[in-house]
């Protein structure tokens, strides 16, 4: 499913954000992305979502090489990729229900199955009576839920969250992440980065645990089937 | 709860005037400088066509009226007169001119009454050469040597003016204008096209956040430039009307102003042909801004993985 081998990437002329990452995660695996600040979590989730090319090193994604890709199939590959930013990233001047239908509108799908499940995901994440209301009008946990409908709304391959429950209350954090694993049994690769401990406790899943821009501590369970390159 | 309340309302009337555009092109300030400075170059299109168009009547004007017709002109003798109606009587029988006459004293009073005044009676006491005007059905070299014999012949010291001279500089100085008016008009196409350009640059610097969202959603470059080939063409629609609307009250003035004058200013004639430039400028302008806009946000797109 995704293939990283002895990737580095670096920030224009800068030292390395990361540095020989190497590892496999099969189709239908769920890993947290651990680490303090700084270790370059986002940087390796930019580089899981195809949004930078990495300087050195090799990237395969859903079986093919991302470096061969043409601009298209780049594209295609990205629209079968979920993601959950920490920041939300929801375009301001869009309804809630706009920005959730979003994916599906980028891959051409008809307005009226736009309309039928983007209410019913709305609905699930108990946001069915904000549809129409804009991300500015709603609560940091309410557009928290808009970037989850979001992400999933087109049933992706390949689910990146990045702090996912950071506004989420306890109970609404456990049903997300009830989400997650739904999505994830049903054949969805899940990598959800996070700082909480209740959760990381609760869920006993692989963890990627980066530290200064090296995947140090591996967690050698089955799903995962390489380790990392130390220097 | 009222400022929520107008809050509210104010967002909801943004959204639903930007419907269909994931990018909220339309929400900042500077979308009124572009629809300007478009209408501004249709108005300046417009006038540039008009201008070639105008040019282009008025040599055609001038052509058609000296291209067939020749003077002979009899310098002052005692002789003139009976030369003048030998060269007439010969003229008048030859195949190919249309018609031939000698000009009476009125008609030369009237040549000469910037000059001279009114008062034709002072013409009595000048030396005036005699002429003879000729119209011709279509002026061929053969004709034309046809009459310089006859001129030869009946009146040998008489000069015959076949305005050629006239008519090469007059074509050349009306040619050189509608080239100029040609360059003009490409120029303006050209600084519409980098103005184009610099609004969708200057709109995805504005969107950068939005745009890096799209692309990593998977947008395709082609679903991202027609938004902006969307919004470009919308301002540029509402440019072209406002330029248009201009630019015909003003050349609708000049018509006026030209009607009004004696005809020695340029006429404005509006053929099948001037109305199909006319109406290829609004679908030049839209042309240009699809291909800019899209040539554009593909090159900024090209930088992004």
């Amino acid at each position: 499913m995704i293939k990283f081998e002895h990737v580095g990437l670096r920030y224009g002329i800068g030292p390395e954000v990361l540095s020989d990452i190497t590892f496999t995660l099969e189709q239908g695996s769920f890993h947290f992305l651990c680490g303090p600040s700084g270790a370059g979590k986002s940087s390796l989730m930019t580089l899981l979502y195809l949004g930078r090319k990495c300087t050195r090193g090799q990237i395969h994604m859903m079986e093919k090489d991302t470096s061969k890709l043409s601009r298209n199939d780049l594209s295609d590959l990205r629209q079968k990729i979920g993601v959950v930013f920490q920041d939300f990233r929801l375009l301001p001047h869009l309804s809630a229900f706009d920005n959730a239908a979003l994916p599906l509108r980028i891959s051409g799908v008809s307005e009226k199955k736009i309309k039928s499940h983007v209410e019913e995901l709305l609905d699930w994440v108990g946001l069915g009576d904000c549809m129409k209301r804009l991300p500015a009008t709603l609560s940091g946990g309410q557009q928290q839920r808009i970037a989850v409908a979001r992400a999933v709304i087109a049933n992706p391959r390949l689910l990146l969250a990045d702090e996912p429950t950071g506004n989420l209350d306890d109970e609404i954090g456990m049903k997300l992440m009830g989400l997650f694993e739904q999505l994830n049994k049903m054949g969805t690769t899940v990598v959800i980065a996070t700082h909480s401990t209740q959760i990381l406790d609760r869920l006993p899943h692989p963890r990627l645990i980066l530290n200064q821009g090296r995947l140090d501590i591996f967690n050698p369970l089955q799903s995962v089937t390489a380790g990392v390159a130390h220097a | 709860m009222l400022k929520t309340k107008l809050h509210h309302h104010i967002f909801s009337v943004t959204q639903h005037k930007n419907k269909g555009y994931d990018i909220p092109l339309h929400t900042r300030l500077g979308t009124e400088f572009l629809v300007l400075l478009i209408a501004l170059m249709t108005f300046l299109l417009l006038l540039a066509a008009a201008g070639n168009s105008s040019l282009g009547h008025m040599a055609g004007k001038w052509v058609s009226g000296l291209e067939n017709a020749m003077t002979i002109e009899i310098p002052a003798k005692e002789t003139t007169q009976q030369q003048a109606e030998k060269l007439l009587e010969s003229l008048q029988k030859t195949k190919g001119i249309k018609s031939a006459k000698i000009l009476s004293q009125s008609d030369m009073g009237d040549i000469l009454s910037p000059w001279l005044g009114s008062d034709t009676t002072i013409l009595n006491d000048l030396p005036l050469p005699t002429l003879v005007s000729i119209e011709l059905d279509k002026r061929t070299p053969q004709l034309t040597l046809s009459i310089k014999n006859m001129v030869n012949t009946y009146a040998p010291d008489a000069i015959v003016d076949s305005h050629e001279a006239w008519l090469v500089d007059l074509l050349k100085l009306t040619n050189g204008l509608r080239l100029t008016a040609l360059i003009v008009f490409g120029l303006i196409l050209f600084v519409t096209s980098l103005v184009i350009a610099g609004a969708v640059r200057s709109r995805m610097a504005m969107h950068q956040r939005e745009l890096e969202l799209l692309h990593i959603m998977g947008a395709s470059d082609k679903y991202i430039s027609f938004q902006f080939i969307r919004y470009i063409l919308s301002q540029t629609l509402k440019g072209i009307g406002f330029g248009l609307v201009g630019g015909f009250l003003v050349l609708g003035c000049f018509v006026l102003l030209t009607n009004q004058s004696t005809g020695t200013l340029p006429e404005i004639k509006l053929d099948s042909s001037d109305a199909l430039v006319f109406l290829s400028i609004p679908l030049l302008l839209l042309f240009i801004g699809t291909l800019t806009a899209r040539q554009t946000v593909y090159s900024v797109l090209n930088e992004m993985p």
